[in-house]
C-alpha cells in the first residue's frame, strides 16, 4: 500500500486503538512508484503532527520514515531507534501527564477531526495547491499547513471536544480548559459562538 | 525480475549455457546445458534453514568478494527464483562426498545431489543477447595501485560498500584498518580511454556513477571530504547535468581536471601524483582511493561471438550499424544492453523494448501460437456473496515460525475469532501438497476468506491468490499475516511475546478478511491501431515497426514531407549514409498499405484512453477523425538559435550549416582556419542541459574538414568533450590528425565578433591561464536542441515535461519511453537531445511498447483500483485534481458533478482516497472500511467490535 493512500484518520485510529507510535513507511522520496504518493504523505505527517501537539500528546510518537525496498538494514536500524525512543516516552499519556480517560478523550475528537469534511477538504486543497506548485519542500508543507489548516484544525477540534464534554451537563470554563488543554483565548469565541447557536446557555 | 518471473510465458533457465545455435531467423534450434541447482526449486520455501548450517565458506562473489557467504545461498532476498543453489565449486558434498547437512535440514527435503548437468534443445524464432559487460583488465586497476595498496578499492566495491545490504550494511570503512575514511578520491577513467591497457573507447557510465557514490557516502559520512578526478567530465544524459551540479554543489565535492599518475604510500598514507590544469605537478594524500572501473566487454566475448554465429567490433562488443543498432550480423539475433556498448539502464531498458519490437515484427505470423494463457473455473458467485466463512491456516514454515511461535496456541485462538469456520496447522503452506489441500478444504468447508497466517505477501500472495482462482475464489479475499518476516524472525529470543504478536496479527488479519470484497478482473477492448505524431525518423520507424507488427498507423507530420531534421544530415560519423537510409526509410513507410501518412497536417484533439483514443486530424479546411489504442509521440526538436553569438549564416554558422557546405564544398578555397564553439548557448549559458550530440558532431565535422582539406586548422573549444562511448575512437582521431582543441571554463564561455572578411574569437585557456585570440575564417557554433515548437500535442495530452520541455518519461529507468499517461510513449528528440542511432533504438522501443496492448488485443485492468459511491460524491474534483496518472474524469450526473474513474488508467496508489473529504471514492482491496476495521483490532477485539456497533459512519460505502 502507497503511503499516500494513508489517510490521517488510519494514523489516529491506530493512536485511539492503543497504538503508543506510528510509523508510516515509504519508498525513498523521488522514488514513489505512484509518482507523488511519499510527497503527499509528507502533508498527511504534517497534520498528524499538528494534532498530536494540539491535543498534547507527544509528536515524537509518529514518524515518516523513507527507505528503499533494498535497504532492509536500514528499515531495522530505523525501527530500533523509533522504538528505543518511544520505549522512553512510556505509553500514551504518561509521559504526557494525562489520565486514561483523557487520552481517550483526545484521541477520540482527533479522530472526529479526520473525519471532518471541511478538514478534509482544506487538507485536500492544500495537496493540489502543492501539487500545481510541484514544491513539496518541508519548508513549504509546514507553511501552508500552519496559514491554512491549522486554525481550521483547532477550532473544529475545541468545538468537537466542548460539544461532547457539555452533552454531560453545565461545565466550568475552566474545566472546559483542563479538558481540552486549550487557552482560554482560544475557546472563548467558540463559546460565544455556541451560546449565540443556543446550543449552550450559562 | 518479479515480473518477468510470474510470467507463465517466460521460462526462466538459470545456470545454464547456450552450447550451439542453428537455423535461421524465425526457425533456430539451440542446444542448452543446464548445471544443476542440487535444490528442487519447486520444493524450496528460500526459508534459509541450510544456509544457517551449511559449514563450507566461500568467497562472496556477489559482494565484490569483500565477504564471505556459504557453499549453499541465495545472493540476495529479491534474486529470481527466490530459491537456493549450491556452488559446486566449493561444496563439501559435491566435492568431497562428505558433510549433507543441508540435505538433513532441509525440511521440505529439496536438496538432490543426484541432479546432473541436462542437454536440451529447444526451438525458438528469435535469440536476443543481453549478456552484459565484463570486467576491465586488471594491469588498468594496478596501474593505480590496485592490489599494491588495500586501501585503493574498485567502484564495484564500493558499491556494495554503500549498499545497506551489503557485507558492512552500508558503513564505508576502509580494509586497511576498518575505519571510516575521511578523504577520499576517485579516479575515473580506469581501463577506460587507456591506450596503454587496449580500452581506447569511453565506458560512458561512470562520471555519473562515480557523482552518485560520492553523494552516498557523503549521506552516510557528512564529514568526508571526496575529491573526483576526471578527464572529461561527460554527464551527458537527460537531466544528468543538472544532478551532477546539484550533488556538487551541495556535497562540495571538490573536482579536480587530471588524470592521476602514480600512486603512493608516503607516512602510511596514500598519496596521488598529478599535474593539474596549470601544468604544476602536485602530490595530495587520500585515506582511501576508488577507481571508476569502466565497462568492457564479456571475458567470454568471443566464445559467444562463435557459439551465436555473430562477429564482433573491435573492442570485442557485438558488432552493430550505426542504423541498425540492435541487429547484430546474424539475422534474427539481436543484442540489447551493454554487450552493444557501455550505456546505462535507462538506454538499456529502451533497448530491451527495442528489440522485442524487431522480434515482434520477425514472428508476427506465428505470433500467439506457442503462449501459454492459464484457464481458471468461473467464480462462485453464491459462496463469495454469502456471510464470511473464514479459513485461518498457521503455517509452521518448517522451524521458521514453529520454532518461535507457538503456532498451535495461534490456530486455537484463531478459532475463537468471529466468522472463522476453520483454523489449522500446516507444515509449508505454499508446498504444492498443501495447496492441493487448500482447495479441497474451501470446497469442503465452504470457505469463501481466507487467513494466510504465513510468510509475506511479497513472494507468496501471488501463489495463494493463484490457488483461490483455481478453487473459484476471487483473488482478493485472501488476507496474510507475516507471522514468520515481521514476528518470528525478528522475535527468536522471546517465544511468549512473539507468539501474542502472532494472535494480534492474526486477529487483525481476520477482522480484514471479513471486510474484504472480491475485485472484478475487467478487460477493456484496445483498437489495434496507432497514431503517431511526428514524419521524423523516430516517427517513421515507430510506424514502420507498428505495420511491421501487423497494426493500422497513422503518421501525422505537420509539413509537406516526411524526414523531419534527418533531411539536413550529409554523412554519418560511422561512414554510413543518411539520405540513403532516408530515402529507403521513406519510400517503405509511404509504400506500407498498413500505414496512412497525413502530411501537412495536425492532431487538434484527442481524447480517450488506452485502447480507446478518439483523435480529429486537421488538414487545411477538412478534417477527419480517427480511432486508435496507443499514441506515440514523436514530435521532435530542432537547433536552438543562441543569442550571445553572431550567427549570421555567413562567417558564423551552425554545425549543421557546416555540414551543409561540406557535403558539397571541394577542397580548393576552403578556409585556413575554422574555430568550432562547443556548448553555444548550453549547459547554463542559455539552455540548461546538454545535447549530447554536439562533441560527436563537431568531430565529425572537423574530420571532414580535415579530409577535404587537410592544412586547413581547426580549432575546437570545448568544456568537456563528451564523445562517449565507442566515438571516443574519433576524438582520438581527430587529435591524430592535428585538430586542436582548447578547454575553456564553465564561467568565461568564449566571445565571437564578426568581422568583415574574418572572424575573431577570444577564448580563456585553462591549460594556459590566459586569454587567447584566435583569427576564425569561420566560426561554427555547436548549437544545443530544443524541442519543437508547437507544444499543442503535449498539453492535448496532458504530459508533463521538464525545464527544457522535453517530456518526462513514467519512471527515468524503468519506464523510459512510457508517459504517466497508460497508452501514451515517446520517441526521438521530443524524449531528450540524441543521436540518430539512439533515436532509432528508442523509435523501435516506444513501438514495442506500443505494441502490447496492440497485440494483446485488451488492457488488463490491474484489480486494485479506486472506485465512486457516486451517491456520496460531492464533486468537489479533489481527486481528480490529486490523480498522478489523470484517471479520473468529472462527470456530469442528473445535473450534479460526480467523479469517474477510468479504471484503465488507474494504478491502485489510492491517494484520491485518502484525500476524498467524505471518504466517497475507495480503493479496491485496500478499502477504508477495512483498514480502519483492521486498526481497530489492534487493541482488543472486544472494543473494535463496541466502536463498531456505536458508529456506522464509513460502514456500507456501497
Amino acid at each position: 500500500m502507497c503511503s499516500g493512500r494513508v489517510d490521517p484518520l488510519f494514523v489516529m485510529e491506530a493512536f485511539r486503538n492503543g497504538a503508543d507510535a506510528v510509523m508510516v513507511g515509504g519508498c525513498k522520496l523521488g522514488e514513489c512508484k505512484y509518482v507523488d504518493g511519499n510527497f503527499q504523505a509528507l502533508i498527511m505527517g504534517e497534520m498528524i503532527t499538528w494534532l498530536l501537539r494540539l491535543i498534547g500528546i507527544r509528536e515524537e510518537r509518529f514518524k515518516l520514515e523513507w527507505v528503499s525496498s533494498a535497504e532492509p538494514t536500514r528499515l531495522v536500524e530505523d525501527i530500533k531507534v523509533f522504538f528505543n525512543r518511544v520505549k522512553d516516552l512510556g505509553k500514551i499519556g504518561v509521559s504526557e501527564g494525562l489520565s486514561v480517560e483523557d487520552v481517550e478523550f483526545r484521541l477520540s475528537s482527533a479522530v472526529e477531526v479526520c473525519k471532518n469534511m471541511q478538514v478534509r477538504t482544506t487538507y485536500g486543497n492544500i495537496a493540489k495547491e502543492l501539487k500545481k506548485l510541484r514544491d513539496f519542500s518541508v519548508d513549504t508543507i509546514s507553511r501552508k499547513v500552519e496559514e491554512k489548516l491549522l486554525p481550521l484544525l483547532k477550532n473544529k477540534l475545541y468545538e468537537i471536544e466542548v460539544k461532547a464534554l457539555l452533552k454531560e451537563g453545565p461545565k466550568s470554563i475552566d474545566y472546559l480548559l483542563t479538558k481540552t488543554g486549550a487557552k482560554e483565548e482560544e475557546l472563548t469565541p467558540l463559546l460565544n459562538k455556541l451560546v449565540k447557536s443556543s446550543e449552550v446557555t450559562g | 525480475m518479479v515480473e518477468a518471473g510470474r510470467s507463465p510465458n517466460i521460462e526462466i533457465l538459470t545456470l545454464t549455457e547456450v552450447l550451439k545455435v542453428e537455423g535461421t531467423a524465425g526457425d533456430f534450434k539451440v542446444t542448452l546445458k543446464v548445471n544443476p541447482r542440487y535444490i528442487d526449486p519447486d520444493k524450496c520455501t528460500a526459508c534459509g534453514d541450510c544456509m544457517k548450517y551449511c559449514p563450507r565458506l566461500a568467497i562472496d562473489t556477489y559482494n565484490a568478494n569483500l565477504t564471505f557467504t556459504r557453499a549453499i545461498r541465495i545472493d540476495f532476498p529479491q534474486a529470481v527464483p527466490t530459491k537456493y543453489y549450491i556452488d559446486p565449486e566449493v561444496c563439501l558434498r559435491v566435492n568431497h562426498q562428505t558433510c549433507q547437512l543441508c540435505a538433513n535440514i532441509c525440511g521440505p527435503k529439496a536438496i538432490n545431489f543426484d541432479q546432473k548437468p541436462e542437454i536440451r534443445t529447444i526451438d525458438v524464432g528469435a535469440i536476443i543477447l543481453a549478456v552484459g559487460f565484463g570486467e576491465v583488465p586488471r594491469e588498468s586497476l594496478k596501474k593505480f595501485g590496485y592490489e599494491a595498496f588495500s586501501d585503493v578499492l574498485h567502484s564495484i566495491e564500493v558499491e556494495r560498500l554503500t549498499c545497506v545490504a551489503g557485507p558492512t550494511e552500508g558503513e564505508v570503512i576502509r580494509p586497511s584498518d576498518f575505519r571510516h575514511p575521511k578523504k577520499i578520491a576517485y579516479i575515473q577513467c580506469v581501463g577506460s580511454r587507456d591506450l596503454t591497457c587496449n580500452q581506447p573507447y569511453c565506458s560512458s557510465v561512470c562520471c555519473m556513477y562515480a557523482v552518485k557514490q560520492a553523494t552516498v557516502i557523503k549521506e552516510h559520512e557528512p564529514s568526508a571530504e571526496i575529491t573526483l578526478f576526471f578527464m572529461d567530465v561527460r554527464t551527458h544524459g537527460k537531466g544528468f547535468d543538472e544532478t551532477f551540479r546539484n550533488a556538487v554543489n551541495k556535497h562540495g565535492f571538490r573536482i579536480v581536471r587530471a588524470r592521476p599518475g602514480k600512486i603512493d604510500k608516503v607516512d602510511g598514507r596514500l598519496a596521488i601524483n598529478y599535474v593539474d590544469e596549470s601544468g604544476t605537478p602536485r602530490r595530495e594524500h587520500f585515506d582511501m582511493i576508488v577507481l571508476s572501473v569502466g565497462l568492457s566487454a564479456p571475458e567470454k566475448a568471443e566464445k559467444i561471438a562463435e557459439v551465436f554465429g555473430i562477429e564482433l567490433n573491435e573492442f570485442r562488443f557485438a558488432k552493430t550499424r550505426y542504423l541498425a543498432p540492435l541487429e547484430t550480423t546474424r539475422p534474427g539475433v539481436f543484442v540489447v544492453g551493454a554487450f552493444q556498448g557501455p550505456k546505462d539502464i535507462p538506454e538499456s531498458v529502451m533497448q530491451a523494448s527495442g528489440a522485442s519490437a524487431l522480434v515482434s515484427e520477425l514472428l508476427r505470423d506465428v505470433r500467439w501460437t506457442s503462449t501459454v494463457i492459464k484457464e481458471y473455473p468461473p467464480e462462485d458467485l453464491e459462496l463469495m456473496s454469502g456471510e464470511p466463512r473464514i479459513g485461518v491456516f498457521v503455517c509452521h514454515c518448517g522451524v521458521n515460525i514453529a520454532g518461535v511461535v507457538d503456532v498451535k496456541a495461534v490456530r486455537d485462538y484463531a478459532k475463537t475469532l468471529p466468522n472463522v469456520v476453520l483454523a489449522e496447522n500446516v507444515l509449508y503452506a505454499c508446498a504444492q501438497d498443501a495447496l492441493e489441500q487448500l482447495k479441497e478444504k474451501i470446497k469442503k468447508y465452504r470457505l469463501n476468506r481466507i487467513v494466510m497466517s504465513a510468510c509475506t505477501p511479497r513472494t507468496h500472495e501471488p501463489l495463494f491468490q493463484d490457488t483461490l482462482r483455481e478453487a473459484g475464489l476471487n483473488i482478493a479475499l485472501i488476507e496474510m499475516a507475516n507471522i514468520r518476516d515481521q514476528c518470528s524472525w525478528v522475535h527468536p529470543d522471546n517465544p511468549e511475546k512473539a507468539t501474542e504478536k502472532a494472535k494480534d496479527l492474526v486477529r487483525m488479519a481476520v477482522a480484514k478478511a471479513r471486510r474484504l470484497r472480491p475485485l472484478e478482473l475487467q478487460r477493456v477492448k484496445v483498437t489495434p491501431s496507432a497514431l503517431v505524431i511526428g514524419g521524423g525518423p523516430a516517427g517513421m520507424l515507430s510506424a514502420l515497426s507498428l505495420a511491421e507488427q501487423g497494426f493500422q498507423v497513422y503518421l501525422v507530420e505537420k509539413e509537406n514531407e516526411l524526414g523531419g531534421n534527418l533531411r539536413r544530415l550529409r554523412y554519418l560519423i560511422s561512414g554510413e549514409d543518411p539520405q540513403a537510409f532516408l530515402r529507403e526509410l521513406v519510400q517503405r513507410v509511404e509504400d506500407h498499405p498498413k500505414i496512412r501518412i497525413f502530411k501537412g497536417a495536425r492532431v487538434e484533439i484527442i481524447s480517450g484512453y488506452i485502447g480507446n483514443f478518439t483523435s480529429t486530424i486537421r488538414l487545411g479546411d477538412s478534417s477527419e477523425i480517427v480511432n486508435h489504442g496507443v499514441v506515440i509521440v514523436a514530435t521532435g526538436g530542432k537547433e536552438y538559435r543562441p543569442k550571445n553569438y553572431p550567427l549570421d549564416g555567413e562567417r558564423v554558422i551552425t554545425q549543421l550549416e557546416l555540414e551543409e557546405r561540406l557535403s558539397s564544398k571541394k577542397g580548393r578555397g576552403f578556409p585556413k582556419r575554422v574555430v568550432m564553439i562547443q556548448c553555444a548557448g548550453s549547459r547554463g549559458e542559455e539552455l540548461p542541459h546538454c545535447s549530447k550530440v554536439c562533441c560527436v558532431q563537431a568531430i565529425k565535422n572537423a574530420l571532414k574538414i580535415k579530409e577535404i582539406s587537410p592544412e586547413t586548422e581547426v580549432y575546437v573549444l570545448y568544456m568537456d568533450m563528451r564523445t562517449y562511448g565507442f566515438y571516443e575512437k574519433y576524438y582520438f582521431e581527430a587529435r591524430k590528425k592535428g585538430v586542436k582543441f582548447i578547454r575553456f571554463p564553465e564561467d568565461r564561455r568564449p566571445k565571437v565578433e564578426a568581422g568583415k572578411r574574418k572572424g575573431k574569437v577570444r577564448v580563456y585557456d585553462v591549460l594556459l591561464g590566459e586569454e587567447l585570440e584566435l583569427d576564425a575564417d569561420l566560426c561554427v557554433l555547436s548549437v544545443g536542441i530544443v524541442p519543437s515548437e508547437g507544444g499543442e500535442v503535449i498539453n492535448l495530452l496532458k504530459l508533463p515535461v521538464d525545464a527544457s520541455g522535453f517530456i518526462l518519461e513514467a519512471h527515468v529507468k524503468l519506464r523510459p519511453v512510457e508517459t504517466t499517461t497508460d497508452g501514451v510513449y515517446i520517441a526521438g528528440l521530443a524524449h531528450s537531445p540524441q543521436p540518430l542511432t539512439e533515436v532509432l533504438a528508442q523509435a523501435r522501443s516506444a513501438s514495442g511498447k506500443a505494441g502490447i496492448p496492440l497485440a494483446k488485443g485488451f488492457v488488463e485492468v490491474p484489480p486494485i483500483v479506486a472506485e465512486v459511491y457516486q451517491e456520496k460524491c460531492i464533486g468537489c474534483s479533489i481527486c481528480a485534481e490529486l490523480c498522478p496518472y489523470g484517471a479520473i474524469e468529472m462527470i456530469k450526473l442528473e445535473k450534479r458533478k460526480k467523479a469517474q474513474v477510468i479504471k484503465a488508467g488507474c494504478k491502485g496508489c489510492g491517494i484520491c482516497a485518502s484525500h476524498c473529504p467524505v471518504f466517497a471514492i475507495d480503493i479496491g482491496g485496500f478499502t477504508a472500511d477495512a483498514l480502519l476495521e483492521q486498526i481497530r483490532w489492534l487493541s482488543r477485539g472486544e472494543k473494535a467490535l463496541e466502536v463498531e456497533r456505536e458508529e456506522k459512519v464509513l460502514e456500507g460505502g456501497r
